[in-house]
């Protein structure tokens, strides 16, 4: 299984700490919305891997607010759910920046698609937050 | 419910006259929902505001501002966020698999997502398109009786008013 962490900012917050979909939507103009492929940095330790992207993020001098969170996605069942519900094929791809290998671009849909954008907020699992600075 | 001293919904003339983003969240409060309020002060506010972010616009407060005004839901909990252009996305969750997404990207027009009791999104609300004008989203929602009603039945059958965004609302707040 693979899974990304899509950093959400804390105006995407609901107060009561759960991303709403605005964390998943294109901004005009953009392809694709930017993510971070887990198992890149360990196959299976959560706390590694969310080191690794804090550190990689760091690295490319991306500013992480306090309040903010990293969201994990399934990406199987991130595919599958957008192909059940809205007849909508997404598409995980890594883009391997030299400065950022674990970059992953979540294609498929536009910037209007709101529903995407619900359906992937939806698919964050309580246990999928995480703080994006500790 | 609190008492207001605000008369909710808003008359047009009444929604002309809020000068601000601090005229909305008075208003809120005047409702009894100083909660909504903070929130919308908060994203107001430089606090939290990401390169290229922009705090909310004082058009999508509005917008928020006659929807919330002139309707309720007897088991949907809202709340607030904003997005990097500084639009309000408002989400009414519900006990089901219910859920109401509508960004108001201007005063007069929301994008939307929408989805239903069996967890599908209602794609065919504006001929597939997910922008649309707030007084059309409003009334397709009402029409179901599934999300919404008017508050307190005071808005049936009449329209709701349209942002007109004169001069001095246009100008800063002093």
């Amino acid at each position: 299984m693979h899974h990304v962490a899509r950093y959400c900012r804390p105006r995407d917050i609901a107060i009561d700490g759960v991303p709403e979909e605005g964390a998943f939507r294109l901004r005009p103009g953009e392809e694709y919305l930017s993510a971070n492929w887990l198992e890149y940095f360990h196959d299976s330790d959560r706390p590694e891997q969310l080191a690794g992207v804090r550190q990689t993020l760091a690295g490319k001098g991306f500013r992480t607010a306090r309040a903010a969170r990293f969201a994990v996605l399934n990406v199987g069942g991130a595919v599958r759910r957008c192909q059940e519900l809205l007849d909508t094929p997404i598409r995980f791809i890594a883009l391997g920046d030299p400065h950022d290998p674990s970059h992953t671009g979540i294609y498929g849909y536009a910037d209007h698609n709101t529903a995407v954008a619900a359906v992937l907020a939806a698919m964050v699992a309580a246990d999928g937050l995480y703080p994006a600075i500790i | 419910m609190l008492a207001t001293t605000i008369p909710r919904p808003l008359s047009p003339e009444a929604l002309a006259a809020i000068p601000s983003i601090a005229g909305v969240c008075a208003v809120l409060r005047g409702w009894g929902r100083p909660d909504l309020a903070d929130r919308i002060a908060y994203f107001a506010s430089d606090a939290d505001l990401d390169d290229g972010d922009v705090p909310v616009t004082l058009e999508s407060a509005l917008g928020f501002l006659v929807l919330f005004g002139a309707v309720e839901s007897a088991d949907g909990k809202e709340s607030l966020t904003c997005s990097p252009e500084g639009w309000l996305l408002s989400v009414w969750r519900f006990p089901d698999l219910r859920r109401i997404s509508l960004w108001f990207v201007g005063c007069d027009t929301v994008m939307f997502a929408i989805r239903k009791a069996d967890g599908r999104f209602v794609l065919d609300l504006n001929n597939g398109s997910e922008i649309a004008s707030r007084n059309f989203i409003t009334e397709r929602l009402l029409e179901s009786e599934e999300w919404f009603t008017w508050y307190n039945d005071s808005q049936a059958d009449t329209n709701l008013p349209q942002c007109i965004m004169s001069p001095a609302i246009a100008a800063p707040a002093t």
